[in-house]
């Protein structure tokens, strides 16, 4: 049995311990579950065409490195003399979708929404942990410590499996060749930085919280 | 009456078993007089707190009416 502490509060059932981040987490998870409803049941039955699903069209991005490009001008008409326009990324639609294509569509999108979807309810279940065995348990860090590896290594994958599947849909769409490995690559590097710091934070976190709990053990058994 | 189990990381008897039976004293009457709750002192008398504080220590003795060497005792290790 955990002793108790005569003179410590009692912060586990301190819902305001985890706020605002609680009340964040909870909107969005009402939110989310709200929106993906509605698109589910338009992309299903109505005539739009989202995630690959639905009878409209089926669209997804494409870097335009080594796609050729025929528009003279650039993607952008009407410019003004001495300016040229150029971009990475085109959207390339299939109008009368075949289910791989469709399957394509929907990998390249659904995994993000999926990664935001799992962090979040990690979040969810980070802060019902400190809300339960309190801010320094080592649940809690072991939970931090998860979510960090979690961030990094899903975006990744994510960002390189978007990317691997923008490559096949677009190789469907035009007759050259799509540099899938270099298109992999370039997008796993351009997503690397912002989860590696984050998950650097969090990992740094879970060492602190993990101090903490063997402080706060010690406090614990302190007559 | 045998002097509580030390814990693993310590050799350190307490004896408020010893000076509660001397003075005819409960548990529940020195958790009334010291302000410290039973189930502490429960996990003082039985050695399985870690750490004693000196604001506790204090009470304790002003209650028994001892001197901190009567209630611990270091155990020589075998």
């Amino acid at each position: 049995m955990r002793p108790d502490l005569d003179a410590a509060p009692d912060q586990s059932t301190d819902r305001k311990l985890t706020a605002p981040l609680g009340g964040a987490v909870k909107f969005i998870l009402i939110v989310a579950a709200a929106l993906l409803a509605v698109v589910l049941i338009f992309a299903v039955f109505g005539q739009i065409g989202l995630f690959g699903l639905g009878s409209g069209r089926a669209c997804a991005g494409a870097r335009t490195n080594g796609i050729a490009v025929t528009a003279a001008a650039g993607p952008l008409a009407h410019l003004k003399p001495g300016a040229t326009s150029g971009g990475g990324q085109i959207l390339l639609c299939a109008s009368h979708p075949t289910t791989a294509q469709r399957l394509l569509v929907s990998l390249t999108q659904v995994p993000e929404i999926a990664l935001y979807l799992a962090i979040v309810l990690l979040l969810a279940q980070l802060l019902r942990g400190i809300r339960t065995a309190g801010p320094f348990a080592v649940t809690v860090a072991r939970r931090l410590r998860f979510l960090g590896w979690f961030v990094l290594a899903g975006s990744l994958v994510v960002a390189v499996g978007q990317s691997v599947a923008q490559s096949a849909f677009a190789s469907t769409m035009v007759t050259g060749r799509v540099p899938a490995v270099s298109n992999a690559v370039n997008a796993g590097i351009a997503v690397l930085f912002v989860p590696l710091l984050i998950a650097c934070g969090l990992l740094t976190l879970a060492r602190v919280i993990r101090v903490g709990a063997r402080m706060s053990d010690d406090l614990a058994g302190t007559v | 009456m045998a002097a509580a189990e030390p814990g693993p990381e310590h050799a350190i008897d307490i004896h408020l078993d010893e000076l509660l039976a001397a003075r005819g004293m409960t548990l529940t009457q020195l958790s009334e007089q010291v302000g410290v709750t039973i189930v502490n002192l429960s996990i003082l008398k039985n050695g399985r707190a870690k750490a004693i504080r000196f604001s506790t220590l204090t009470r304790l003795c002003e209650a028994l009416g001892c001197q901190p060497g009567d209630l611990l005792s270091w155990r020589k290790g075998d």
